[in-house]
């Protein structure tokens, strides 16, 4: 009987998703029902009318499990946020095309070479901002379920935003060098050096990287 | 006892706050002392009951917590909030406004 009972209350749950809500309400559903069944039982009833009664009881327990069934995955973007994204990134990449035009025009125009690399840099970290905020503050997956899948759908795009900014930093890290590089070429004429600025560039980069990957696995532990 | 019941279904939430004013309970519990106080002539469905907590618990009126049990199944007690006890009060005395009225008109 008591088994009954129980198959009785999980079969109501059959086509409910198995989130932790789901199972803690099964499971306070059937501790209560038999209970209640014990207790019809030390009033003297049968197994059989006791079973009746508390079946009886439950009433329809659709309403109850209509309210589990709605999910909400995706936090969805609005058009506002996607067009705030668009005019972010739109900037940004345009900043990044006109910066090397500043070198050439303050040096050719105006002969004042300094003030153009100095442009050019400032262009760079302006777009290179533009991008981390955009990819800063983009709608997180929002964790609707505490299933595995979804924990799964969380850390995947964790992962991705990490990616994005990373990528954006580390291409106008590159930039800023290939600007260094012609920057001392150009002033001290010293072709044949200056090349090695890319070595210490590539070392410098990788070092900070692993510094950063080490600090993250020491977050995560 | 259709239009009673009815009528006392409305104030499922009312009646289990009420409950939970005097001690921290569980499902079972509150639907025996609802038997009891009206010498078994009413009693919640258990969808009807479990529905009420879930509304009451969303709502912030309720929190919920898993007591721990020795012996035997696990329960979740229910305890009430601040704004549980003011929402009470308010509902309390909107049902005194609607006896009146029911009173004087029937």
């Amino acid at each position: 009987m008591v088994a009954k009972i129980r198959n009785y209350i999980q079969r109501a749950f059959d086509d409910v998703p198995k989130t932790k809500k789901a199972m803690e309400l099964q499971e306070e559903l059937i501790a209560n029902c038999l209970e209640k069944f014990n207790d019809q039982l030390r009033f003297g009833k049968s197994e059989e009318e006791a079973y009746t009664a508390v079946i009886s009881g439950i009433g329809d327990l659709s309403e109850l499990t209509e309210g589990l069934k709605e999910r909400h995955t995706l936090s969805v973007e609005t058009p506002e946020q996607r067009k705030k994204s668009a005019v972010l990134v739109a900037t940004a990449v345009m900043l990044y095309i006109l910066s090397p035009m500043m070198v050439v025009f303050f040096s050719e125009v105006v002969n004042q070479s300094v003030i153009g690399v100095l442009m050019m840099f400032t262009f760079v970290a302006i777009a290179t901002g533009l991008l981390v905020y955009n990819a800063m503050t983009k709608s997180r997956y929002r964790r609707e379920e505490d299933t595995l899948v979804e924990e799964f759908k969380e850390w995947k795009s964790a992962k991705a935003k990490d990616r994005a900014i990373f990528e954006t930093v580390s291409s106008a890290y590159w930039l800023i060098v290939v600007g260094i590089y012609l920057f001392i070429s150009f002033t001290t004429l010293a072709w044949h050096y200056t090349w090695i600025i890319f070595i210490i560039a590539a070392a410098i980069g990788n070092i900070v990287k692993a510094i950063l990957l080490w600090r993250q696995s020491d977050e995560t532990k | 006892m259709s239009i009673t019941s009815d009528i006392l279904r409305g104030h499922t939430e009312t009646i289990i706050l009420k409950q939970l004013l005097i001690s921290d309970s569980y499902g079972y519990q509150i639907n025996k002392y609802i038997q009891e106080k009206t010498d078994n002539q009413f009693e919640l469905k258990e969808a009807t009951l479990y529905s009420a907590f879930r509304r009451l618990e969303t709502a912030g009126y309720i929190v919920s917590y898993w007591g721990d049990e020795t012996t035997g199944a696990r329960r979740r007690y229910y305890s009430i909030t601040t704004t549980g006890k003011k929402y009470y009060e308010e509902s309390k005395k909107e049902w005194e406004e609607a006896k009146g009225l029911l009173d004087s008109l029937i």
